[in-house]
């Protein structure tokens, strides 16, 4: 299944690779220096990476390491709670924001556990991701992406499998519009053959060109769907190269991945 | 003169504090009352102080203003100003209206908040602090009684305000404590020939009761005089205070077999309790032939604002109603409604009546000391303050009067008039011996709390 | 039998306003997550606006007749109410329906009152612990009922329903059982209806708007919400100014079962909070049918024949329901898994 469509005016044409911007200017996602805790507790210990438009970044570590609290932290929920650093998406500072308007200035956070909303149907899950600007897709457009969704759009949402749901999940956030995809465990409790599915889906969604951070205790399957990978140990960065790099060096899975 | 030995210790210190303590003291053997028996508060200089303690907040915050507003009409009464009042229809002629014994009456006042806790916590400061030298008010029988006991041991009179229990005159009683207000035992031997001749002698009672003192020696007085009649009592149910919602307690007495409901409720619960019995329909039901009738054998002008037109038809009993026709009555009624804009309550008339009744008695003992005081009121006969002749049984501490028994009007010509009074039990026909079972009691002696 | 009946029939509408309190209740604890202990003063307001409307359309043009005097010695004082007076037939029968007509005065009071209400104080709270809300809003909840009595006064003041339903319904006999068997209010019957359309309305609103919509998610979970662009406070002031609303209805049409005095707003908040730890902190579903299943239990527990068996079960019966679900499921009977439980 491909997605060829693209309405995201004024970005690279899909499927080109991002070219390095010269002359140093700023990349289009910046973390400097975060620094987060969850209550006592110092999770986040220093993360800095940058990421250029357009690219698809593996956030690798063991279980533990702070992959999943940087995510929310980049999507600026209550916790943890981010106590130092910066982050710029697209010239803007996220860091000063709220969850709601970081979504509002284009962040996407797919949460582990998918956090589909209980008491709503399918539709009502994807209109509620809509009634805050910026809007992305039309849901008729998603339906016919999806078209199992469409089937169950009345059913209430809780009630579709586990791949039904993380299809859900990820076309609420393209229901909005989205320039930084955050994913926590796409593949998380998913039968293998489901987690094809979700891969090929993913694809698709790579080739619209939509900047990625992608948390995945799968590392391999997260490494080939990315350009770039950095390696998280007990909250700080600890590589920062290509995803072929890690899927090349072996010694390094080991030591940082256990794998 | 060295009063400090060396060396300094303990023994040298006791005897010079001894002798320094009697040296000081001297002076104050020959200038106190040492012709009289001391006694707490006596009042040294140009005024005499009057606790006055009632619910200011709290349920029956309103009955509480309006004793207050009595209180202080009696003071001012008592020094001489406005019109005099009852003082110019009372048969004792001791008070000339220049306060009492040559001393102006000045009064503070507490907030019982119609709990116990807190009105002892007022009475207590009202006797310790400002100087009260008699305590007086309170719209709850639980509340007078523990405020009665606390004055008994700090040695001031207490002169009851509203309390309709039995027991406060009868097994707690205190030789310090003096009620005017009439007790359930007359409102049950006042009740009973008037219910007779108006529903009969064949007759089924449902009693609903608010399940503290004063509930159960209400239910207690008309369930002995009713059934002395040849009334069955079908149930006697506890209500708790301040229920609210009566329609659980009311349900079961739809279809018990019963033709009267008697309402052992005061203040907001019957206002509640009543309001409801007649949405229920019980007003108009038919049981056993007979019409269903309804009894609230103690309820007040106010409570009667309250149930609104669920009290036409009621019978019930006061202690005094401003309809009365005698000269102290038509008296207090114009000074008060003079002075307020609305006629006085049965609790601002015996609120006024005791505060007089005190005066008067410490005018007559030439002095404020309490078991002189209460030497004058035992045993004293009086008449015009409403309530015509009256005795104070030295027994128990009690007046002894006529009761009225009255009855919600059909046709209330103003918003005041919604009581009419159907009978006036003479004297006679309500008093007991104050050794009878339900209200016998141990008076004790009177503390001047020297 | 008829004794069940008539109890059942109780504890339909007393439940009918404890699930309208709670209902209120459990929007603002499950959209704002304020704990507000103020609920009840809302009741009582709501009950203070019937009587106000009351009042005003009672006001009386006062003439003096100097040719009768009171009974100390002044003219007497004819009253008339302006209503009345002015407008003749139409004035007696709204003065008569002044209680359902005081709902058209009591919604946008009871607006005002929660706009103010959650604008002035309960949003500097909302991220404040449970106990710094419950401290603030019983603070505020006294002070409210403290106006009200200075205002007032301290002794209930009844109304009266309309004359049309003031009286007795023969259930009875519509039931075939005989006449004078099952006697029960017309107005506590209105009342019960009129509490499940007003709980109708709510769910309706949930349900089928946008905005309601939502407040469910908000509900259901919070954080989700924000990651989708939602600033779900933006919209708490509108959800609590709505369960103002609910709990001012319910107290406007609860006047003349019982007369409103400036006490009543605690004597209900107890009981409602005891509905919402029963029936699930945060489920709309679970406050409504707790607060009818609470009312018909007390009714049940206050048959003499119950009482016989368990001296003064009437009075904890209801505490008693909500130790055991403590104990047992403390996220109550519908409550969200997590909530109270750790």
């Amino acid at each position: 299944m491909t997605l060829l469509d693209n309405q995201f005016e004024g970005r690279q044409a899909p499927g080109a690779k991002p070219v390095k911007p010269q002359g140093g200017a700023p990349a289009f996602f910046s973390a400097w220096d975060l620094h987060a805790y969850y209550g006592e507790s110092y999770i986040v210990q220093g993360v800095n990476f940058d990421i250029r438009e357009g690219e698809i970044l593996a956030l690798l570590g063991r279980n533990g390491a702070g992959k999943t609290s940087t995510l929310r932290t980049i999507a600026r929920m209550d916790n943890p709670h981010l106590t130092h650093g910066e982050i710029w998406l697209d010239h803007k500072p996220l860091h000063s924001m709220k969850s709601h308007e970081a979504a509002r200035n284009g962040v996407g956070l797919v949460p582990e556990d998918r956090r589909i909303i209980p008491g709503l149907t399918v539709q009502e899950n994807l209109e509620l991701s809509q009634i805050a600007p910026p809007i992305g897709w039309t849901i008729e457009r998603i339906y016919d992406h999806f078209p199992r969704l469409a089937e169950r759009r009345s059913q209430e949402a809780v009630t579709l499998s586990g791949g039904e749901q993380q299809m859900l999940a990820l076309a609420r956030i393209l229901a909005r519009d989205v320039k930084l995809l955050l994913l926590d465990e796409p593949y998380e409790g998913l039968a293998p053959v489901i987690v094809q599915e979700i891969e090929r889906i993913l694809e698709g969604v790579k080739e619209l060109g939509i900047t990625t951070i992608i948390v995945e205790q799968n590392a391999i399957a997260a490494l080939h769907l990315a350009d770039r990978a950095v390696i998280l140990d007990m909250g700080e960065v600890v590589f920062d190269g290509t995803a072929q790099e890690v899927l090349d060096n072996a010694d390094l899975r080991q030591e940082y991945l256990a794998i | 003169m060295t009063l400090i030995h060396k060396p300094l210790n303990r023994r040298s210190i006791l005897k010079a504090g001894t002798a320094g303590g009697v040296a000081l003291a001297t002076p104050t053997i020959f200038t106190s009352s040492a012709w009289s028996a001391p006694y707490l508060n006596e009042p040294t200089g140009a005024e005499v102080t009057l606790g006055f303690n009632v619910p200011q907040t709290g349920a029956y915050a309103d009955e509480g203003a309006d004793e207050l507003r009595a209180y202080q009409l009696a003071v001012k009464h008592l020094n001489g100003e406005g019109d005099g009042g009852m003082l110019n229809t009372f048969s004792s002629k001791a008070l000339g209206g220049n306060g009492v014994n040559g001393k102006k009456v000045a009064f503070v006042t507490g907030d019982t908040q119609t709990k116990s806790d807190a009105a002892r916590a007022s009475a207590k400061r009202m006797i310790e602090k400002d100087g009260a030298i008699m305590i007086t008010g309170g719209s709850s029988s639980g509340v007078a009684i523990a405020v009665q006991s606390l004055c008994q041991e700090a040695g001031v009179i207490f002169m009851a305000g509203l309390t309709h229990s039995n027991d406060t005159t009868g097994k707690d009683r205190r030789a310090n404590g003096f009620r005017h207000f009439f007790n359930t035992e007359m409102t049950g031997a006042a009740l009973a020939p008037v219910l007779k001749n108006a529903m009969g002698t064949d007759r089924k009672a449902y009693h609903l009761t608010a399940d503290y003192t004063w509930g159960w020696s209400q239910e207690g007085s008309i369930k002995k005089y009713t059934e002395a009649l040849g009334w069955d009592t079908v149930a006697a149910v506890r209500t708790p205070l301040g229920a609210g919602d009566f329609s659980q307690y009311l349900t079961p007495v739809l279809n018990s077999g019963a033709d009267v409901l008697i309402l052992n409720h005061y203040g907001k619960d019957m206002v509640n309790s009543l309001t409801q019995a007649v949405q229920f329909g019980l007003r108009d039901k038919m049981v056993n032939g007979k019409k269903f009738e309804i009894v609230v054998p103690l309820f007040s002008r106010l409570m009667a604002q309250g149930a609104g037109d669920a009290i036409k038809g009621i019978f019930g009993s006061t202690n005094w109603h401003w309809s009365l026709q005698d000269e102290g009555s038509k008296a207090f009624v114009k000074s008060f409604g003079q002075e307020y804009g609305f006629p006085p309550s049965q609790a601002a008339q015996t609120c006024y009546a005791q505060t007089i009744l005190y005066a008067d008695a410490a005018q007559r003992a030439g002095t404020f000391e309490p078991c002189a005081v209460a030497a004058a009121l035992e045993g004293y006969d009086f008449d015009g303050l409403g309530n015509g002749p009256t005795h104070y049984r030295a027994a128990d501490h009690q007046c002894f009067k006529d009761v009225l028994v009255v009855k919600g009007k059909e046709n209330p010509s103003s918003q005041f008039d919604l009581l009419e009074v159907v009978e006036i039990t003479p004297r006679a026909q309500v008093e007991y011996a104050p050794d009878m079972e339900d209200v016998k009691g141990d008076l004790g002696t009177c503390n001047n709390g020297a | 039998m008829d004794e069940i009946l008539l109890q059942f029939l109780n504890g339909l509408d007393k439940g009918g306003a404890y699930a309208l309190i709670a209902l209120g209740l459990t929007l603002i604890f499950g959209t704002l997550g304020v704990v507000n202990f103020a609920h009840g003063a809302l009741f009582m307001l709501g009950a203070f606006c019937a009587v106000s409307f009351n009042l005003l359309l009672s006001l009386q043009k006062v003439t003096v007749d100097p040719t009768k005097t009171t009974a100390w010695g002044t003219p007497l004082e004819v009253r008339t109410p302006y209503v009345e007076a002015y407008l003749g037939d139409f004035g007696h029968w709204i003065l008569n329906y002044s209680v359902p007509v005081s709902i058209l005065l009591a919604i946008p009071v009871m607006l005002l009152i929660g706009f103010a209400m959650e604008r002035g104080l309960i949003k500097h709270f909302y991220t404040r612990p449970h106990a710094d809300q419950i401290l603030v809003t019983f603070g505020l909840a006294i002070v409210l009922q403290e106006i009200v009595k200075s205002i007032y006064g301290a002794n209930p003041i009844p109304q009266v329903a309309p004359d049309v339903v003031s009286g007795a319904a023969d259930i009875g006999a519509m039931l075939g059982l005989g006449a004078g068997v099952i006697v029960y209010p017309w107005w506590r019957m209105v009342y019960l209806l009129f509490s499940l359309v007003v709980i109708a309305i709510v769910f309706a609103f949930l349900q089928f708007t946008t905005f309601g919509m939502v407040v469910r998610a908000g509900m259901a979970d919070r954080e989700t919400v924000g990651l989708l662009g939602i600033n779900i406070e933006r919209r708490f002031t509108i959800v609590f100014a709505i369960a103002a609303v609910v709990a001012g209805l319910a107290g406007v049409m609860y006047t003349p079962i019982l007369p409103p005095d400036y006490h009543m707003g605690m004597d209900f908040l107890v009981l409602s909070f005891v509905v919402v730890v029963v029936g699930g902190m945060g489920s709309l579903t679970g406050a409504v049918s707790a607060g009818f299943l609470l009312g018909i239990l007390q009714s049940f527990a206050s048959m003499n024949e119950v009482k016989a068996i368990f001296p003064g079960i009437d009075q904890i019966i209801i505490y008693l329901v909500a130790v055991v679900i403590l104990l047992v499921r403390p996220r109550g009977l519908m409550g969200r898994k997590g909530v109270m439980e750790n």
